[in-house]
């Protein structure tokens, strides 16, 4: 039989997929928290899980590498991948929004300058607006980028707020909502339609119960 | 010459001899097939008028062609796709109502096209079926598709239908904007099930619509079952007569014994919008992306002042390379030599002559002048993977079998006499 192959986003997001892929009764024994290792396999179900870095998930999707893949929306929408989007899986749950220092007033003579890990997002939000910017792209800790005086604004994903202001930042605008979703490959669920299927009904069937029993 | 330079673009790629002997032999199988069918190949120039392609109305996206400014100022584009020019062909040689097959083995362009990686240079085979409007041509079309699967001996492989029709008609209930019918495609085409409902809140519809539109991206899978399942969400004539026309080209297929290939997903709405009739796309375990795509599109000519109906599709041989590579199936022998003759200037004309004996008994003959040192002869000869070195002498040959190391003298008449007992020899057993 041929292997059904699931990415997942190293981290938490791998851990709470992990344990739901348990309740439907697929387990890999070998999975721990902190574990080094990047690949396991559940033989008797014919499938390995592979552990990559969040953005490269809709990668190794797209190109099929993995036939099924967990991810949260944000990298999606950043990284445009063609890929089924087949579930909101409703956990990791965070939102997009425009953020700034307390002070900031906007300003109407230059373009604005954004700060962000997520170029896609923050073009199309102020293109939609029709609003000139300039983006910086940064890899980490956008939060010193306003109060450094590297750009005006950022844009960035929010669980709490609790970053934001620590630093002094107040948050001016949401973009949209965020949470993890299954996608998968298009060929992939041609070729291996029986299994790939029955893995998202299995998971289909849990995210309705955890919706009522939180 | 300075190490590092970057002599090569991106996305494109140069084809080494034993890759393009492989290469050659698919293409060449599939020409076979195209030709006995009754499609006849043609070709069209590399490059174009940018206009021919972007007046297509849901044709190339725009920003996928490779553009060049002639010396007049108008801008050209290198052939994207093979289908819009072979429409202009056939609509100019549209004499009598009959009609047109075509088959093509081009190199096509794109800048960025996700479905083919990061690959800007490919080679496309495929027909175009012009003139037909039967469902027994569109037939015919993804029978031929499935003929070169087979041919290449990929056994497990699916071809998914779909209808545009169907979405077509669909979208004729709704008073759309293009930015909000975009949207709705795109949730449909990725199976956004999710998305799809929270946007159709937005609508005010009538509920058996909006179910009809909930359900598209569900209707896939088994083609009974899921031709049945669509009876349900038929509003109008069009959609209606699309589903028809869907039920009887796989009941053609099912003439032709294909059935086990065929799936159907009528949420496949189709990567080019000048669709119009049943589409497919084929699928190969364990390779991510689309092999071949086709489709029926009745409105393409007209924009070149003749409207008929026509089917066809196109493979993309270099990701079929890529599949038999990856199943270890590539069949083609790779290159050799059979003999490498080697001279001195005395004998030169008695060498060159032998050569050419040799080449037209259709064996593959390279020449060279000895050097004092065989051993460089021998070293670029089992590099080259030449099978034997003859040395012309004054006297005699001297033969090194590079294959089991044997090294024997003969005469020219000896050396064909044994040759034809060789020969003789192989074709006994």
């Amino acid at each position: 039989m041929d292997y059904v192959t699931i990415a997942l986003a190293k981290g938490r997001l791998a851990d709470i997929t992990v344990e739901l892929f348990e309740k439907i009764g697929i387990s890999f024994t070998d999975y721990f928290s902190n574990s080094r290792k990047l690949i396991f396999a559940n033989e008797e179900e014919g499938m390995r899980l592979v552990l990559v870095k969040a953005r490269d998930v809709p990668i190794y999707v797209e190109q099929g590498a993995a036939d099924i893949g967990i991810v949260g929306k944000d990298t999606l929408l950043d990284t445009k991948a063609n890929v089924y989007e087949m579930m909101d899986l409703k956990f990791g749950k965070c939102r997009f929004a425009v953020a700034a220092l307390e002070e900031y007033t906007g300003n109407i003579d230059r373009k604005t300058r954004v700060a962000t890990k997520y170029v896609n997002v923050a073009k199309n939000f102020f293109q939609k607006k029709g609003e000139p910017i300039e983006i910086i792209k940064l890899s980490g800790s956008v939060e010193l980028a306003p109060i450094m005086g590297l750009s005006d604004v950022i844009v960035d994903i929010v669980e709490t707020g609790t970053t934001l202001k620590e630093n002094g930042l107040v948050i001016l605008e949401n973009i949209c909502e965020v949470s993890a979703r299954l996608i998968a490959n298009k060929a992939s669920f041609k070729t291996k339609a029986d299994q790939v299927e029955k893995i998202i009904k299995a998971l289909e069937c849990t995210v309705q119960e955890r919706k009522y029993s939180p | 010459m300075e190490k590092g330079i970057d002599f090569m673009p991106e996305g494109v790629a140069d084809i080494h001899c034993n890759a393009y002997v492989a290469k050659e032999s698919v293409m060449g199988r599939i020409k076979s097939i195209f030709r006995s069918f009754g499609y006849r190949q043609i070709s069209t120039p590399t490059f174009e008028y940018y206009d021919s392609f972007s007046m297509v109305e849901g044709g190339m996206n725009k920003d996928e062609m490779f553009k060049l400014i002639d010396p007049s100022g108008k801008i050209l584009v290198l052939r994207p796709d093979m289908t819009i020019p072979i429409a202009r062909v056939a609509a100019r040689c549209q004499k009598n109502g009959g009609y047109q097959k075509y088959s093509y083995v081009s190199n096509v362009f794109r800048m960025n096209d996700e479905q083919n990686g990061m690959r800007r240079e490919f080679t496309q085979g495929g027909i175009e079926y012009l003139g037909n409007e039967k469902a027994d041509a569109d037939g015919e079309v993804i029978v031929l598709a499935v003929k070169i699967l087979e041919e290449c001996d990929i056994a497990n492989f699916q071809i998914d239908l779909g209808h545009a029709g169907f979405y077509q008609g669909l979208m004729d209930e709704f008073n759309l904007s293009k930015k909000e019918g975009e949207q709705i495609r795109l949730l449909i085409e990725n199976k956004n099930f999710a998305e799809l409902a929270h946007q159709l809140k937005t609508f005010h519809i009538c509920d058996a619509l909006r179910e009809a539109v909930l359900q598209m991206p569900y209707l896939y899978g088994k083609p009974e079952k899921v031709m049945d399942a669509a009876k349900t969400y038929v509003q109008n004539a069009r959609m209606e007569k699309s589903l028809q026309n869907l039920e009887r080209v796989y009941c053609i297929l099912k003439d032709y014994g294909y059935e086990k290939y065929i799936s159907i997903d009528l949420g496949m709405i189709g990567h080019m919008d000048y669709y119009t009739g049943v589409i497919f796309k084929g699928y190969i375990m364990n390779y991510g992306k689309a092999i071949l795509r086709g489709g029926r599109y009745d409105q393409l000519t007209k924009y070149y002042g003749c409207s008929m109906p026509a089917t066809g599709f196109g493979i993309n041989i270099d990701a079929l390379m890529e599949v038999l590579e990856m199943y270890n199936m590539k069949k083609a022998p790779s290159c050799y030599t059979d003999y490498l003759v080697l001279y001195k200037d005395a004998n030169r004309v008695k060498a060159l002559r032998l050569a050419s004996e040799l080449r037209e008994q259709g064996f593959i003959v390279e020449c060279d002048v000895v050097e004092n040192d065989l051993k460089r002869h021998i070293g670029n000869a089992s590099y080259r993977d030449i099978k034997e070195i003859i040395e012309v002498r004054e006297d005699a040959l001297k033969i090194i079998n590079l294959r089991n190391n044997e090294i024997y003298g003969s005469t020219v008449p000896e050396f064909f006499k044994n040759l034809g007992m060789g020969e003789a020899y192989i074709s006994i057993h």
